[in-house]
């Protein structure tokens, strides 16, 4: 398995988070891998983030998100699906970067949608065109959960 | 012409005598215009004995008839001492004949001479005397005498030797003072221009000087700033800065209340570059303390915060690259402790990681250790062809990893260099792995070896081409910097460090890297090194016994 790091910019494209993952496969404008949730447990209204959770994370230069498939560090049972909206993603120097525009879709086992930080999204200081095309790839994600469109398979709902 | 009818005390008592023996010769008394004629001559006798200045009357041969009082005193010579005398006795020497020559010419034809005379008297002492001589005629207009008034000026000559003195002193002093000030001006012009910094001086609104380095600064000709207009110069070059008069308000309340003012100002310099400047200003006062003018002292510091800035990308960037890593170990860790059955896997990515910061930690190294000093090196004779022709199996994990086919083009003919083996085999090494990162996933890198005329000498060239994504001309600006790749790159190498130290190793061998991108041919990496032949050492000699061997 090869090594890549993934680097998480803001919507200015500055870094704000780079973590390390191996890559599972990939293909001309897409790579999947597998990372593990490097920082401390982290408990949120929708989701249980515990460190050493194990995700395998799609990444795309075709499209305006990237799926994370999260599995529980103990068991490694799914524990959902989080999605962030964010620009195409850029595959260089075995790096994978993409820009974080804030929105952002968690989707449960059962197939429950929770859309994530839509007020910070608002406030984005973004153009037009950017902010219709993150609208419309939170719809295309809502679609594929919803018709359990891959990576969305195991949806049990 | 002087016609003195002085009655003097010998022609006064001649005069009495005729007077006395016409009078007896007349058998009558003297009349009144006789009384009234001896009162007269009386009179004039004591003047001329009573006289401040000395009186002298010679005959017609130049003896002394008669001298008054005032010459004794003067001369310490009595009447009867210098009577029948040459007056010559009292020459001192210093008046050259040819001026007395002149005086008799003068006297004799009935003229006055006037002059000036250092004798000497009766006790060796000299003294300086204002004269005028004159010849003294009788009724028919014949001469029959001279007379010389003299007045002692030596106290007056004293005080004008004394004053020329004293003149020419000032004189030499300022003359002296002139060229100390002229010296000193010369260095101090001298050490203005030899300065690093700056410096400009400024009367009211026109620039009264700016050094060498001020030109320099500002990118102009040292003729355009003198003379010049500051607040036209203002208006002309900064950028961004506050309008001028708000500028020189602060400045004035500023050296209200202290000696200095310090800022910053960005210049526009003629030629489009800008130029961020530091400046410290402060008032000139003369001597009663009057504004005079203001001082300035500006300074170059856009390579210092470039430098500065360079610096602290390089401590992020760094610091960047080894928080990934340590994070990534760290999560193995807690991931180990949690999932102890997959223990070998976690271990192989901890190495795997352990590996890499190792590696980052080597890179850093490197790059400060060749920074400072180049005696790492140990050079020398190197056939480059059996290096290249290495680099396969050398970069063979890197090319399989990115399933990229990596080939090499040799030279028909030896190429030595002078060179240490091994650093030279990392420097190519990390611009291959680079190559092949560019290249990406089945790609293709090219390396080929030759020998290359550039301009008067023969060069190794190492070629290193990849089929990779194209760079820009920002890009390949940025190329080789430190950890440019790693954070701000659009395609490229992953090595983050990789082209930095490729490019410190080559030019430690007073080699070059050049880069080039198009889309049709990729990117190009020239690597070019002097050969043997060129080197210091000259040690083709050494290449050729060593072959011989």
């Amino acid at each position: 398995m090869m090594e890549i790091t993934i680097v998480k910019n803001n919507h200015r494209g500055d870094e704000v988070w780079r973590y390390h993952g191996m890559v599972l496969a990939r293909g001309q404008t897409w790579v999947k891998l597998e990372a593990y949730f490097d920082r401390p447990d982290r408990v949120t209204p929708y989701h249980i983030f515990r460190q050493g959770d194990r995700f395998v994370e799609w990444f795309y230069s075709d499209r305006w998100y990237s799926i994370f498939e999260m599995h529980d560090v103990d068991d490694d049972h799914l524990t959902g699906w989080y999605c962030n909206i964010s620009r195409p993603a850029v595959f260089v120097d075995g790096k994978v970067m993409a820009d974080d525009l804030a929105l952002d879709l968690f989707v449960a086992p059962d197939g429950a949608l929770t859309v994530l930080d839509e007020d910070e999204f608002e406030a984005l200081p973004i153009d037009d065109a950017t902010r219709q095309a993150a609208r419309a790839a939170l719809a295309e994600l809502r679609e594929m959960a919803a018709r359990r469109h891959p990576p969305f398979e195991a949806v049990s709902g | 012409m002087l016609n003195i009818d002085l009655p003097l005390l010998a022609s006064a008592r001649r005069v009495i005598a005729r007077l006395r023996l016409a009078a007896s010769r007349w058998l009558c008394p003297p009349s009144e215009r006789e009384r009234q004629l001896e009162s007269e001559l009386r009179k004039f006798f004591r003047a001329v004995e009573q006289s401040p200045s000395t009186v002298m009357i010679t005959d017609l041969e130049g003896n002394i008839e008669y001298v008054n009082p005032k010459f004794t005193e003067l001369t310490g010579y009595t009447l009867d001492e210098v009577r029948g005398r040459n007056p010559r006795f009292l020459k001192s020497g210093h008046t050259p004949p040819e001026e007395y020559a002149r005086m008799w010419q003068t006297i004799s034809q009935g003229g006055e001479w006037r002059g000036e005379l250092y004798n000497v008297k009766k006790n060796g002492e000299h003294y300086w005397e204002s004269a005028l001589m004159a010849p003294i005629k009788d009724a028919s207009g014949q001469i029959t005498h001279y007379i010389s008034l003299k007045e002692d000026i030596t106290a007056r000559k004293a005080a004008e030797d004394a004053l020329r003195a004293h003149a020419e002193g000032l004189e030499r002093r300022v003359a002296e003072r002139t060229t100390d000030l002229e010296r000193e001006r010369a260095l101090l012009r001298a050490i203005l221009d030899a300065m690093g910094e700056g410096v400009l001086y400024v009367e009211g609104d026109t620039i009264v000087y700016g050094n060498r380095a001020l030109a320099e600064i500002m990118g102009l000709p040292a003729e355009r700033l003198t003379g010049g207009s500051l607040s036209a110069l203002y208006a002309d070059y900064v950028r961004g800065g506050p309008p001028f008069e708000r500028l020189r308000a602060e400045l004035d309340e500023a050296l209200d209340r202290s000696p200095t003012w310090s800022g910053e100002l960005v210049m526009s310099r003629p030629d489009g570059t800008q130029v961020e400047i530091a400046l410290v200003t402060a008032q000139v006062n003369d001597v009663t303390g009057a504004p005079l003018g203001r001082v300035s002292v500006l300074r170059d510091v856009s390579r210092e915060r470039n430098l500065q800035e360079q610096r602290e990308r390089f401590l992020r960037h760094a610091a960047h690259e080894l928080r990934t890593p340590l994070s990534n170990f760290k999560t193995r860790l807690y991931l180990l402790r949690r999932q102890p059955e997959r223990l070998f896997a976690h271990l192989a990515v901890m190495e795997r990681v352990t590996d890499e910061i190792n590696q980052l930690v080597e890179d850093l190294l490197d790059i400060f250790r060749l920074q400072r000093d180049s005696t790492e090196l140990q050079p020398e004779p190197l056939d480059l062809g059996v290096v290249v022709r290495d680099l396969p199996s050398l970069c063979a994990a890197e090319a399989e990893e990115m399933q990229a086919e990596l080939s090499v083009i040799m030279s028909d003919a030896p190429v030595f260099v002078c060179a240490d083996d091994v650093r030279l085999r990392q420097a190519l090494v990390r611009l291959v792995t680079s190559a092949l990162q560019t290249a990406g996933q089945g790609g293709r890198v090219e390396v080929a070896l030759m020998e290359r005329r550039n301009g008067d000498r023969r060069w190794a060239l190492v070629r290193v081409r990849d089929n990779g994504a194209t760079l820009s001309p920002d890009e390949l600006a940025h190329v080789f910097d430190p950890f440019y790749r790693a954070t701000e790159g659009a395609g490229g190498n992953g090595a983050s460090l990789g082209l930095t130290l490729a490019r410190q190793i080559i030019e430690l061998h007073a080699g070059q890297i050049t880069v080039e991108s198009a889309a049709e041919r990729g990117t190009v990496y020239n690597v070019w090194l002097p050969l043997c032949e060129d080197c210091p050492e000259n040690c083709t000699s050494a290449v050729l016994a060593a072959g011989a061997d």
